[in-house]
């Protein structure tokens, strides 16, 4: 095979390059694996997928019932549907939706842009809330320690739906100062930035800080100290990059789910975005549709991923030894 | 959350038909009227309760679609707020004896905002384009009724055949659903037509120029526009200069958006909302009951233990509905007593006033007739040791936060005389799956719609679910079955009324199903926003609306 021929001069490729190929290769398994569980989760849900297509209450003749399923093929047998799902996404098209009766393309081009918009600022605010109040307060007393994991919980606790609702009754309906709707410009991306990103913040602020904590009685930080090093210094060279491990591994797992996972807000921000596609995707059973973002989001997940672990050695020289095997 | 707008989703077959008879068979158009000197303008930003599920009217199941449309598609008739038909596209028509052919004379000089003239040829692309089968239309094709073809007679000539007679063509015709696409995107873009925006291209006043999923749809004022009809509040140009429907599905988000001045109006204001509304300086509701079919229950008197009528009869006596419609819509909504709300063309009036009334103590005396006597250990009665039992099957994303409500309040009421009442949330698939069987006991939903004739889908013993039709209580009832159909068959305006009444009657008698309110549609304005007022379907009239 030619393929072996091209993977034949693999010594002279760098570790690196192996590693990130050797990941991308595991990840096309998980792209394909997503896509069957799905596909076939959709198929064996109580209920005929022909319904979920045609909705509830219309006029589900059996002429119509007829035409939508020679439309879309529904009747031949699963394995042949599963292939041919299959061949659609391997050709690099999406395909078209069942219900919406639509290129995937075209139904998907003016929300990518906007989940991604929001996915990015919600996770890079949360970033930058977390490292301030971790840093802010390691090592401090108690009461503000404990002030501060108090609120950390209320942070994590509190779901980003409700919270939304109350920033915009605080923002825009009494105060009438951001926009409550859209997502044309930056004021708009500002409340469900923050509804999405203050929970966030909570969960990275407890691992920073535990992390902090941890190190903090190392005797790494004891010589450090002792070299004249102040609090400062040792938290921002020393301490803040043992706490940048956990923090890039969490913050790849929280990108990857951002991607499709914001439907709530969405919602309540009447915001496009891929979530809220998905969730009106699974209601009508278009499983061209939710084949298309479990496609989308689990290679996003894949790829930050991967991005993370080639992360991970530039941030802590151990792991660089042996190459990241 | 899902509030009303679930219940305004619900899709409507038979709709929009009206009162017709040998008397209106013919009408003269009123084209004389000057256009409207005025084109000042202004924006309206409207914020709309659904998403359509498709911007092609043709094919859409979401009433939203119609609803949404009416400024760009237009329709050979209007209908008027009493139901009656006139003209619109269509200048006069003629309907032959046996009630199976419509002629249709257009009127001359209307033009699709791309150009194309409006003609026999673009009638009839549009019908074939309803009923082709690629098309897989959802609603518009049953409007439409046992169609076989549309003839071009002559330029300004179409003649409709249909197979059988079918008294509510006249009206469905007046739907936004058999609106007029250009024949020229029906050629190059029938592919492209659900995804709206400029490819839908119709004759009306507005054209649609782009729309965004999930965030908002943008309409433009045609300039040229001169042919609204009889019922419109003026001629000529629309007084807005653009519209933009935001798409705003959560209550909080558009009501929100209405007090933060983002939207000028906003419908389906949920009840709970509307006394704080009410309260702020400038703002106005402008209301109108839901004409159709209320959120009603019906009982599957196709197996035990509704298939006895005292089963039924108590089970109507036992819940006080009057008391669960004000403790849940805080007094904005009344309650129902006809199988049709009292604002339908062809209601029965008498059930406007109570038909029935509220007593635990008729309940328990019908259900001890009915045999069940005993009582198990947590209170439900029994009969032959079997527990009275009812199963209810709902889908949580179409059945309101407020209808829910409603439902458990008639749980309970029941609970009370000894039925237990399950409630089972089940996905849309699955409740279509079991409805289908016949797999249940009970069964709840509203149907919006202007004309008696909806009641066929829902009463008669060919519209089973899965079959085309919605018979919520499996009724297989010959009487009312004969009357349907001679209604149907009728052109005696007259006497298709009165029969729609026995129907009515005849439901109420039988309790097959029961009301439970009136659903209103109500609509929130700023102060600057003049014009503002529901069609014959309580929907938003775009076209009167002016901005200050």
């Amino acid at each position: 095979m030619s393929d072996r021929a091209r993977l034949a001069p693999r010594r002279h490729v760098p570790p690196w390059a192996r590693f990130v190929a050797r990941r991308l290769a595991a990840g096309l398994v998980v792209v394909w694996g997503t896509l069957t569980v799905t596909f076939f989760a959709l198929h064996l849900a109580p209920g005929d997928i022909v319904d979920g297509l045609i909705g509830p209450g219309a006029a589900a003749t059996p002429a119509l019932r007829g035409q939508v399923i020679a439309e879309n093929g529904l009747d031949d047998p699963l394995l042949l549907q599963y292939g041919r799902q299959l061949a659609q996404l391997a050709s690099g098209g999406l395909g078209w939706s069942y219900q919406l009766n639509e290129p995937i393309e075209r139904l998907l081009g003016s929300q990518l842009g906007p989940t991604v918009e929001l996915a990015v600022s919600a996770l890079v605010t949360a970033l930058v809330l977390a490292v301030l109040a971790a840093a802010l307060t390691v090592g401090r007393g108690r009461t503000v320690r404990g002030a501060a994991g108090l609120a950390e919980l209320l942070m994590v606790s509190m779901p980003s739906f409700w919270l939304g609702i109350i920033l915009l009754t605080v923002f825009s309906y009494r105060l009438h100062a951001l926009p409550s709707i859209g997502a044309d410009g930056p004021a708009a991306l500002v409340l469900p930035t923050l509804a999405l990103a203050l929970p966030l913040a909570g969960v990275l602020a407890q691992v920073i800080r535990q992390e902090l904590e941890t190190t903090d009685g190392r005797p790494f930080v004891l010589t450090a100290r002792s070299r004249g090093l102040g609090a400062t210094a040792v938290l921002l060279r020393h301490t803040l990059r043992h706490a940048l491990l956990p923090l890039t591994t969490l913050s790849g797992f929280v990108l990857g789910s951002l991607f499709g996972g914001a439907v709530l807000v969405e919602n309540i921000f009447t915001r496009p975005g891929l979530g809220r596609v998905l969730a009106n995707a699974v209601g009508s059973r278009d499983l061209p549709v939710v084949s298309a973002l479990v496609v989308i989001s689990s290679a996003a997940f894949v790829v930050i991923n991967t991005l993370v672990d080639v992360l991970h050695p530039l941030i802590d020289p151990r792991l660089r030894e042996g190459g990241p095997a | 959350m899902y509030t009303r707008r679930r219940f305004l989703r619900f899709p409507v077959t038979l709709t929009a038909a009206a009162v017709i008879g040998p008397a209106v068979l013919t009408a003269c158009s009123d084209s004389s009227a000057p256009p409207s000197a005025k084109s000042g303008g202004g924006t309206l930003r409207y914020g709309a309760a659904v998403e359509p599920d498709s911007w092609d009217p043709h094919a859409a199941s979401t009433a939203v679609t119609g609803r949404l449309l009416r400024p760009v598609l237009e329709s050979l008739v209007a209908v008027a707020a009493d139901g009656t038909v006139k003209p619109w596209l269509a200048d006069s028509w003629t309907v032959s004896p046996d009630g199976l052919t419509y002629t249709f004379t257009l009127r001359a000089g209307v033009t699709f905002s791309d150009g194309t003239p409006f003609d026999a040829a673009a009638v009839k692309a549009n019908f074939d384009h309803v009923t082709a089968a690629k098309t897989a239309s959802k609603r518009a094709a049953g409007l439409l009724g046992p169609y076989k073809e549309t003839e071009v007679v002559d330029p300004r000539t179409v003649a409709v055949h249909l197979t059988a007679p079918h008294s509510s063509f006249l009206g469905s015709v007046g739907s936004t659903f058999l609106g007029f696409h250009s024949p020229v995107a029906l050629r190059d873009h029938a592919g492209d037509l659900s995804s709206g925006g400029a490819f839908v291209v119709g004759t009306g006043p507005f054209t649609f120029e782009s729309v965004t999923p999930g965030q908002q749809a943008v309409f433009k004022r045609r300039s040229d526009y001169n042919w609204a009809p009889p019922t419109a509040t003026h001629q000529g140009q629309a007084k807005l200069e653009s519209i933009v429907v935001l798409l705003l599905k959560e209550d909080a988000s558009r009501v929100g958006a209405l007090t933060s001045g983002q939207v000028d109006a906003a419908e389906l204001i949920p009840a709970n909302r509307l006394a704080g509304l009410r309260g702020q300086n400038g703002v106005q509701v402008v209301r109108k009951a839901v004409p159709g079919v209320p959120y009603t229950y019906y009982l599957n008197t196709a197996r035990a233990p509704f298939d006895d009528p005292r089963a039924r009869q108590a089970v109507r006596h036992a819940i006080d509905f009057a008391g669960i419609v004000k403790g849940i819509f805080q007094g904005e909504y009344e309650q129902a007593w006809g199988p049709l709300a009292p604002s339908t063309p062809g209601a029965e009036p008498s059930f406007a006033k109570p038909a029935w009334e509220y007593s635990k103590e008729k309940a328990e005396k019908l259900l001890d007739e009915a045999g069940w006597t005993g009582r198990d250990g947590e209170g439900y009665r029994t009969k032959d040791g079997k527990r009275l039992t009812a199963e209810q099957p709902y889908v949580q994303t179409f059945v309101s936060a407020q209808n829910h409500t409603f439902d458990v309040g008639v749980q309970d009421a029941l609970k009370q005389v000894g039925i237990e009442l399950k409630l089972v949330p089940l996905d849309s698939a699955g409740s279509i799956g079991r409805t289908g069987k016949g797999d249940y006991d009970v069964f709840a939903f509203a149907w919006q719609g202007s004309d008696p004739s909806l009641l066929g889908n829902l009463y008669h013993s060919k519209s089973q679910f899965g079959g085309g039709g919605a018979n919520g209580s499996r009724v297989k009832d010959a009487e009312i079955d004969g009357w349907l159909d001679q209604a149907e068959a009728t052109v005696d305006a007259a006497q298709r009324a009165e029969l729609y009444r026995k129907v009515q009657r005849k439901i109420v008698d039988q309790a097959y199903s029961f009301p439970a309110y009136i659903a209103t549609m109500d609509v929130a304005r700023h102060g600057k926003v003049n014009g503002l007022l529901l069609d014959v379907d309580a929907n938003t009239d775009f076209y009167g609306i002016g901005v200050a």
